[in-house]
């Protein structure tokens, strides 16, 4: 399937507040990251595309069924993972993920021996038989992974899914997606505020503003400078370095950290830098293709829209 | 951490048909509630009226082999709350009686001390463990923001509502209509012989249609309260709450027509004020004990519309913090 959503001009009114202004979307297969500021509408769209909510105009389908009249066969196909801490009280983990399974048609044997499986890939241990209200926040976010996943999924919308998650867990769960899109061909919708996140496991972005989505395109693309440039880092001083290369013609920024981003891709322009380093004596660590990171791709496209409703 | 982990694997095994989903709601709301310790006492207790009841039952049957042992059933009648048309029909000697005589006062008896289960132990029983099982069937769920565990799976409002009301309808069936069924299959041994299934094979059936009634409105009103908050001790004071209030209400209009004129009347509407003794005309109605239509009548109207508007509450809450 080429096109997992199509959304053609939805939109979304909650009396006066417009929450989604003529939303036209294609999400392919992959992992796709839904960014945009508090208010943006993607808690909206993400509901939109569950069937939780209807939209006020616009159509569109997800996985081949139609918004508004398959909702229930888009929730079948799909798992969520919502943002919000919600669990059953009362139950052990294990079981909440059985619950999660028996409601998406698993008989209930299978769906115990599929909840251990899952709770095994997302590295849950013999918490999963505790009462749920005693986890910690990251266990909880493992638990509701684990629910997403336990019937298996065409596609994944994990809303925050390494919030409240340690360095090494956040690694993990990130591990995981990646996992899913690469080798089991799930199509991923990654809506979450930690960009660094999006960087690294999202083949392409969706950015949303004001209720409308400013940018829609592969990561490829959008990291790609409008200019080739490569980035230098050093260690120790970068002053010397800076004047030696700005002396021989090249046009050269200064960074945080005393990195350097010098215009000008090829051998070249590489040649140009490690003969300007051994005359100077800095030490180069590393030498890479500059790109546009997701914090300047995302204020980017926020600043825009601001100035075009302004 | 597994020892050995397979990792991720597809599934791809066969589904079971959509229409359970409300089943497994249900049985997963009974295996929560499950786990309070005052709930299971309570179910326990439930069997104990049946064993005490039982023994009019067998007084009964013995009289009907035994001369001039009627005053005896006559006498522990006396100690079970009876009403005066009941009273007037026990007024056979039934080892002089007919057979058809004898089949229909059995009928009586067995259906007044039926109507005796539901109307008094096991109805103060039910206020109870409703006001213990429902409150946090849906309340919890609004804390701990279940609904979207729910809702973000194909799964209904309807089948959620009927799910929750499955989990009430199992408890309730626990207390009420097993104990009576019980009940009935303890007067079918001590009968002289099985053929008193044949003059009263409508009471089985009138256990289910008082289990309804019983049922079906409690349920409603204790989950719509339930829905209402997120604290599911508001729910369950708002419960106890409406039966005690309503009980308070009819004493204090009966002693107020007491004393205005000067003698104890039937209590006619005024029994409407309070669900339990609404619940009980009807009752009385369904094991025919009374074939009062002007009473009944209002009564289950009364039911009826608690019904529809808890519903219709129930439904709307439901859906609120979707929209969200």
């Amino acid at each position: 399937m080429t096109e997992i959503i199509r959304l053609d001009g939805v939109s979304k009114r909650f009396g006066p507040i417009r929450a989604l202004t003529d939303v036209s979307l294609v999400v392919g297969p992959g992992i796709t990251g839904l960014l945009g500021p508090n208010g943006a509408g993607k808690s909206t769209l993400i509901k939109i595309l569950l069937g939780l909510l209807e939209a006020s105009s616009g159509s569109g389908n997800v996985l081949g069924y139609k918004l508004g009249t398959q909702s229930r066969d888009i929730r079948a196909a799909v798992g969520f993972m919502p943002e919000d801490d919600c669990y059953l009280p009362s139950l052990s983990g294990v079981e909440c993920v059985q619950f999660a399974a028996r409601l998406c048609r698993l008989p209930a044997i299978e769906a115990l021996r599929r909840a251990h499986e899952i709770l095994d890939f997302c590295g849950a241990g013999e918490e999963r038989y505790r009462d749920v209200e005693t986890y910690s926040t990251g266990m909880r976010q493992k638990l509701k992974f684990a629910q997403a996943l336990v019937h298996d999924p065409q596609l994944l919308i994990l809303d925050e899914p390494t919030s409240g998650l340690d360095p090494e867990e956040r690694a993990s769960m990130l591990s995981r997606i990646r996992v899913l899109a690469e080798r089991h061909g799930k199509s991923v919708i990654l809506c979450t505020h930690i960009l660094p996140d999006v960087q690294s496991v999202s083949d392409s972005v969706v950015i949303m503003a004001r209720g409308r989505v400013c940018v829609t395109d592969s990561l490829e693309e959008l990291s790609r400078p409008e200019s080739p440039s490569i980035h230098v880092a050093t260690i120790g001083s970068s002053d010397a370095l800076c004047e030696k290369l700005n002396a021989a013609g090249l046009s050269v920024d200064n960074g945080a950290h005393g990195d350097l981003t010098v215009a000008g891709a090829g051998d070249g322009t590489t040649v140009a830098v490690w003969k300007a380093a051994k005359e100077t004596g800095t030490v180069v660590r590393s030498i890479t293709p500059a790109r546009n990171s997701m914090e300047a791709i995302f204020l980017d496209a926020v600043q825009e829209n601001h100035s075009a409703d302004s | 951490m597994p020892i050995h982990s397979a990792g991720y694997r597809g599934w791809d095994g066969t589904r079971v048909p959509g229409a359970t989903r409300w089943a497994v709601i249900a049985s997963t709301g009974v295996r929560r509630t499950w786990k309070s310790a005052w709930l299971r006492r309570m179910i326990f207790f439930a069997v104990l009226p049946t064993v005490f009841l039982a023994i009019p039952l067998f007084i009964f049957e013995q009289a009907v082999r035994t001369p001039g042992a009627w005053r005896e059933v006559v006498d522990f009648m006396g100690v079970l709350p009876q009403t005066p048309a009941f009273l007037e029909s026990l007024n056979t000697d039934l080892a002089t009686a007919t057979p058809e005589e004898i089949h229909e006062t059995r009928h009586q008896v067995w259906a007044y001390i039926l109507l005796t289960l539901f109307r008094y132990p096991q109805s103060m029983l039910m206020v109870l463990v409703i006001g213990i099982a429902a409150p946090p069937l849906i309340s919890s769920d609004v804390r701990s923001r279940a609904f979207l565990i729910y809702f973000s799976r194909p799964i209904t409002r309807l089948e959620y509502i009927l799910g929750k009301m499955g989990t009430m309808v199992f408890f309730l069936a626990m207390i009420t209509t097993m104990p009576a069924m019980i009940l009935y299959l303890i007067g079918v041994l001590l009968s002289p012989s099985l053929s008193v299934i044949v003059t009263t094979w409508d009471l089985p059936l009138r256990i289910l249609a008082a289990s309804v009634m019983l049922i079906l409105p409690t349920t409603s009103v204790a989950l719509m309260f339930s829905s209402l908050t997120s604290e599911s001790r508001y729910a369950g004071f708002g419960w106890f709450a409406s039966w005690i209030l309503g009980y308070v209400m009819y004493s204090i209009v009966m002693g107020l027509t007491m004393v205005s004129r000067g003698s104890l009347e039937e209590p006619g509407w005024r029994e409407l004020l309070s669900p339990y003794h609404t619940l009980g005309i009807v009752q009385e109605w369904v094991f025919g004990t009374t074939t009062d239509e002007t009473v009944f009548v209002p009564a289950a109207m009364i039911l009826t519309v608690a019904t529809i508007v808890s519903l219709s509450i129930l439904y709307r809450r439901v859906s609120s913090p979707m929209r969200a």
